[in-house]
């Protein structure tokens, strides 16, 4: 029996709840902290389309009175395989000011990174911390 | 007063009309409840018992639906002639269901003191309680999808994109965004099913789709064959999961439902006002849903010239009711479900 064919659309509108995301989007990834000598993952952006480029901008707002540590990009095909990337192992991505950022004391910093035609999947912000410091980080990104 | 001052017009009083009061009264249209009672009618009675008095008496009636669970496979090789089998197993899930209540009160003299008929004010209370109902029952039908949804999948790695197995969603490539509703039902053949379905989308999907079908007069592709027996409904209640750019929920046809219910005597209208109990009677949902609520009124005395009214004013107390039992077509494999969250990744 010939299948009836439903194409239909249902227009209906309500209050929005949802993050936008898409190209040209700025996403904000929950705010994470370095506290003290760990090591923490302090966000990922996952890519599994085409984009001309990614950037990521980390914001860290010191709140001890020692700020501290150092950010390292890292990017693979899988969260459990991520690896640091520099001029050095990706000389195409764009960093600023560096290829990592190590903190300085100031109240509010930023580190912004470019990266045209992310390539990999998963792009993480990871950070060595230094002892007695805590650093408030918050990662914001567009795709485009 | 000099200038007549005291007897001048200082404010002139208008009422707007149904266009201009519409703003005010704009509201979800509860694409989730929409699409449940696109299927209210699945029930098949398994006594005469069940056929004449329908699907429950009172509240404290409990509903059970039944299946016949598929049988395992018991497959060999050969013929036997003292080949052994087993026998197969039913199962059994309660129907539970939700009373969605909203209440206000009016005053018989309540418009004797203002520009507004009792008919005006009433009229707008019962169409804001019905606008509370329909919020909290969406908002309860969401919460159940994502709560309920499939956790159990053919493959975890399926063709058509990836499987989280973690938060049980299946996600497909930022690469394959303009083929998400051919990914998509692609995810659903993978699973056995054949279509056609229903989903509910956010407003991320349904624009992506209203581009991808509007070929020639919005893109210069045509990609708008891939929405063939997918009915899409959108909703602004969905939480967009991490990493994706829209996501939504999948069910085929038929699979969901639900089990509007209200009490007898509201059916069937009993006492008045006045009385002792009040009077139970029951309306068609104003916002056109197709539900019939329950209502029940009762009324007090009450001096009311410090709240709009006036002394010796008659209160009159309504609730408007209703009870939702949603149904998913049961499945005995342990946490399967057929409604599955979909979303594209980024």
């Amino acid at each position: 029996m010939k299948k009836i064919i439903l194409i239909s659309i249902v227009f209906l509108f309500a209050v929005s709840t949802y993050a936008q995301r898409g190209k040209g989007r700025v996403v904000t990834l929950t705010a994470d902290t370095i506290e003290g000598n760990n090591n923490v993952n302090l966000g990922e952006v996952i890519v599994t389309g085409t984009y001309e480029s990614l950037f990521i901008q980390v914001a860290m707002n010191r709140i001890s009175t020692a700020a501290g540590g150092t950010l390292y990009l890292k990017s693979g095909i899988d969260s459990a395989a991520v690896l640091v990337n520099n001029q050095s192992t990706n000389p195409n991505a764009i960093f600023a000011p560096n290829d990592t950022l190590a903190t300085t004391d100031v109240a509010t910093q930023y580190w912004n990174i470019e990266i045209p035609k992310p390539g990999g999947k998963e792009y993480h912000i990871w950070a060595d911390g230094d002892a007695n410091d805590t650093v408030a980080t918050v990662i914001k990104y567009i795709l485009k | 007063m000099a200038n007549y001052a005291d007897s001048r017009w200082t404010a002139f009083q208008y009422k707007l009309n149904e266009l201009m009061n519409k703003p005010e009264f704009k509201h979800s249209p509860s694409p989730t409840l929409m699409l449940r009672l696109r299927n209210t009618d699945f029930l098949v009675p398994a006594s005469e018992k069940e056929r004449l008095l329908g699907v429950k008496q009172s509240d404290q009636d409990t509903v059970e639906v039944n299946i016949i669970k598929k049988q395992a496979g018991s497959t060999a090789s050969a013929r036997a002639a003292a080949h052994t089998g087993s026998i197969n197993d039913s199962e059994k899930t309660t129907v539970s269901f939700t009373t969605y209540t909203g209440k206000f009160k009016y005053s018989i003299k309540g418009s004797d003191r203002t520009i507004w008929s009792v008919a005006d004010q009433v009229s707008k209370q019962i169409r804001s309680q019905a606008i509370a109902i329909h919020a909290a029952i969406e908002s309860d039908m969401i919460t159940a999808l994502n709560t309920n949804k499939n956790q159990s999948v053919i493959s975890a790695t399926p063709s058509s994109g990836e499987w989280d197995g973690t938060n049980f969603i299946f996600g497909i490539l930022g690469a394959d965004e303009d083929l998400w509703m051919q990914k998509l039902k692609g995810f659903m053949r993978e699973q056995y099913y054949e279509g056609g379905y229903d989903a509910v989308v956010d407003e991320y999907l349904l624009q992506k789709a209203q581009y991808l079908t509007q070929q020639g007069g919005g893109n210069q592709t045509n990609l708008g064959w891939q929405m063939e027996g997918l009915n899409l409904s959108v909703s602004q209640g969905l939480t967009l999961p991490d990493s994706y750019l829209g996501s939504g929920f999948i069910a085929p046809s038929g699979s969901l439902g639900v089990l509007p219910w209200i009490p007898e005597l509201n059916r069937t209208g009993y006492g008045s006002v006045g009385a002792v109990g009040g009077r139970y009677s029951s309306i068609p949902d104003p916002l056109g849903s197709g539900l019939t609520f329950a209502v029940h009124e009762y009324s007090t005395a009450a001096d009311n010239e410090s709240n709009a009214g006036e002394t010796q004013d008659v209160d009159i107390q309504v609730e408007l009711s209703v009870d939702l039992g949603p149904v998913d077509a049961p499945m005995s494999t342990s946490n399967a479900n057929p409604v599955n969250k979909f979303g594209i990744l980024q």
